[in-house]
């Protein structure tokens, strides 16, 4: 037991330990950011004969300071301007992906209809498939929409993906059946019945899908690069990528404001989260 | 209320099992009838099939004077309470109970009415503003029980609705649904594998075996006169004791045993010979067989003993209070006016003349 603990521990800290240096490198002052990271430590490889940089790690600020923030939150307004980006991007994907998957899941959970099973194959394999490999073809689609430089080219894909539908369709078969036979017998409406008998048995499965969608739409980076040519409508994830050249000094309070949203609702609803995944038989 | 008829049914699923197959029944208007049959028997199908949850794939269903075959569950004017009782979990008792009643869009001042008075006849008013989760599993029985009752049905279809109760609510359960039929005056089709449950509550009771009706009668009637040895060895406990016996005239034997026989028109050499644990009595007869002992089961006043009868086993009931001492060698006699014989190649009865 003893030495499973010891595991876990280490374990923990090396998760833990980035996450942990951003926050605390957050509250470092500018000059001091330079002058940690920016100045490389050499060492030479006598057995190779080449030499190695590194960059050391401070935990402790030496001062600490709101600097960062200060400047982030009202002294960049670009900054604001990307957040937004980033809210607009994610919010249309989250409600319409999880409404889209939520219909759709009922229609392959409830419905009875011919080929039902060869469908949801082809769901799957489309889910299965690497976002490179489908971004090609979805760049083809939205140029023939038109919408190859909007939002919209990232929004449509992410509103109609396969994955939302399965893991919803795993927790729907979790409902008893004799729920909508029931229903039926009384008189209920496909409608009535997804309303008033589905809806308030998938809030795990929703709230796992939800923050799901979230975290990856949030984090966004390779549909941005390949659609949104504008400095100013790209959203903070891509950004982030790029403050490291040029505005190092405010890397760490940047990212943890990135971070603070979807920190905040995974602490919100992880207890959803731990039981929508389970329900969903996916782990 | 209505009557029902069900007139060559037949359920093919798509993968050509075929489930139900030539169902023929005519069910009168408040009577009570039981479909019983072991897992797999497509008793449920055939209820579901009346419920509208499963398509009819040949036949005709008439519920009334109406044939219901399309007509969709909701306009069946039926109500079903299923084994797992299907409560919602997210509603209160009282949201559960007046579902249906919101659905017809029922004023609310009545819903509450129906609701309020059929929650006194099931005892349910301390409850009505709890959740399924915080019931026991007899509450939910009756809350089940209740959302059927309270919409007033044609016909009341229950599948096993009594199957996740515990033995002795069970029983309890069961005397209420007898009460609840008097008290409805409402035609009850309902399901189990309980051939005791199917006795004690049905005027009529159809036993299926693989998606076909083996018998369709009183209780009294499949206990007394079992149309096939299904029949026979599904209704009654004990189960009743087979023989396979040798015809000779009008005596039966097998071993060293045999019994003359009132037999009628049996051209048959050999046949199964059906008798059930009370009509053998261990005591002397001028008819009488010599059996050996094999075990003897208490069950409080009665006691089962197993009897080795000519190599075969023979059941039989007695006093508990003789059977402790009894063992080795006993005199058997089986009255012959209650045996029953069967055809040992399809099972059929075979015509006995009685002693009655």
């Amino acid at each position: 037991m003893r030495k499973n603990y010891a595991i876990l521990i280490v374990l923990s800290v090396i998760f833990i330990l980035p996450l942990l240096i951003t926050i605390t490198n957050s509250f470092m002052s500018e000059a001091e950011i330079w002058l940690n990271y920016t100045t490389k430590l050499s060492t030479f490889d006598l057995v190779g004969g080449i030499t190695q940089k590194f960059v050391k790690f401070v935990l402790i600020p030496a001062s600490v300071t709101l600097s960062q923030y200060i400047a982030v939150l009202f002294e960049q307004p670009t900054f604001i301007v990307l957040l937004m980006n980033s809210i607009k991007i994610t919010l249309p994907v989250v409600l319409g992906n999880t409404a889209v998957s939520l219909l759709c899941a009922y229609a392959f959970t409830i419905w009875k209809w011919k080929h039902k099973e060869k469908f949801f194959f082809v769901y799957i394999i489309v889910m299965l498939m690497p976002l490179q490999a489908v971004l090609v073809p979805n760049y083809i689609i939205a140029d023939w929409m038109n919408i190859k430089t909007s939002y919209l080219a990232i929004i449509l894909p992410g509103i109609f993906s396969p994955f939302g539908v399965f893991l919803l369709r795993q927790s729907m078969k979790a409902i008893p059946k004799e729920y909508f036979e029931a229903a039926k017998i009384d008189g209920a409406s496909d409608w009535y019945i997804f309303l008033h008998i589905v809806l308030p048995q998938m809030k795990s499965g929703i709230a796992a899908l939800s923050m799901l969608v979230f975290i990856e739409y949030w984090n966004l980076v390779e549909q941005v690069i390949v659609f949104i040519k504008d400095y100013y409508k790209e959203p903070l994830s891509v950004f982030l990528s790029r403050i490291a050249d040029g505005q190092i000094g405010l890397i760490f309070a940047a990212s943890c404001v990135f971070m603070f949203l979807p920190l905040w609702f995974l602490a919100m609803g992880q207890r959803n989260l731990e039981k929508g995944i389970e329900l969903s038989g996916v782990k | 209320m209505a009557s029902l008829e069900l007139s060559g049914i037949n359920k093919t699923y798509d993968n050509g099992f075929v489930a139900v197959r030539d169902f023929n029944l005519a069910i009168q208007d408040k009577e009570f009838v039981v479909f019983v049959g072991p897992s797999g028997c497509g008793k449920s199908t055939t209820l579901r099939m009346i419920a509208g949850l499963e398509s009819i794939s040949a036949g005709e269903l008439y519920i009334g004077d109406e044939k219901m075959n399309d007509v969709p569950s909701a306009d069946r004017d039926i109500a079903m309470v299923f084994q797992s009782y299907a409560l919602y979990p997210h509603m209160t008792v009282y949201d559960n109970i007046a579902f249906g009643l919101h659905l017809r869009k029922v004023p609310k001042a009545e819903i509450r009415k129906k609701v309020f008075e059929v929650s006194r006849i099931l005892e349910l008013e301390e409850l009505l503003e709890r959740k399924p989760k915080a019931l026991s599993g007899g509450q939910k029985q009756r809350v089940a029980m209740g959302r059927a009752i309270v919409r007033e049905p044609k016909v009341f279809l229950m599948d096993e609705p009594l199957s996740n109760l515990d033995a002795k609510l069970r029983v309890q359960m069961r005397a209420e649904i007898a009460k609840l039929h008097k008290r409805l005056q409402a035609t009850f089709i309902y399901v189990t594998h309980d051939q005791t449950e199917a006795m004690t509550l049905g005027d009529r009771i159809v036993v299926m075996k693989d998606g076909v009706i083996m018998q369709a009668d009183t209780p009294e009637n499949l206990y007394n006169s079992p149309a096939n040895m299904f029949v026979a060895g599904f209704i009654g406990t004990p189960a009743m004791s087979f023989i396979d016996v040798e015809i000779q005239g009008n005596t039966l034997k097998w071993g060293d045993c045999e019994i003359v026989a009132p037999i009628l028109n049996v051209n048959a050499r050999v046949a199964v010979l059906g008798v059930r644990c009370e009509d053998v009595h261990i005591t002397n007869n001028m008819n009488q067989n010599y059996a050996t002992v094999e075990a003897v089961e208490m069950h409080g006043a009665d006691s089962f003993v197993t009897l080795n009868c000519g190599q075969q086993m023979l059941l039989a009931r007695m006093d508990s209070s003789r059977a402790k001492n009894i063992s080795g060698q006993v005199p058997v006699y089986i009255d012959i006016n209650k045996i029953h014989l069967f055809d040992k190649e399809n099972g059929k009865a075979i015509g006995l003349t009685k002693g009655e």
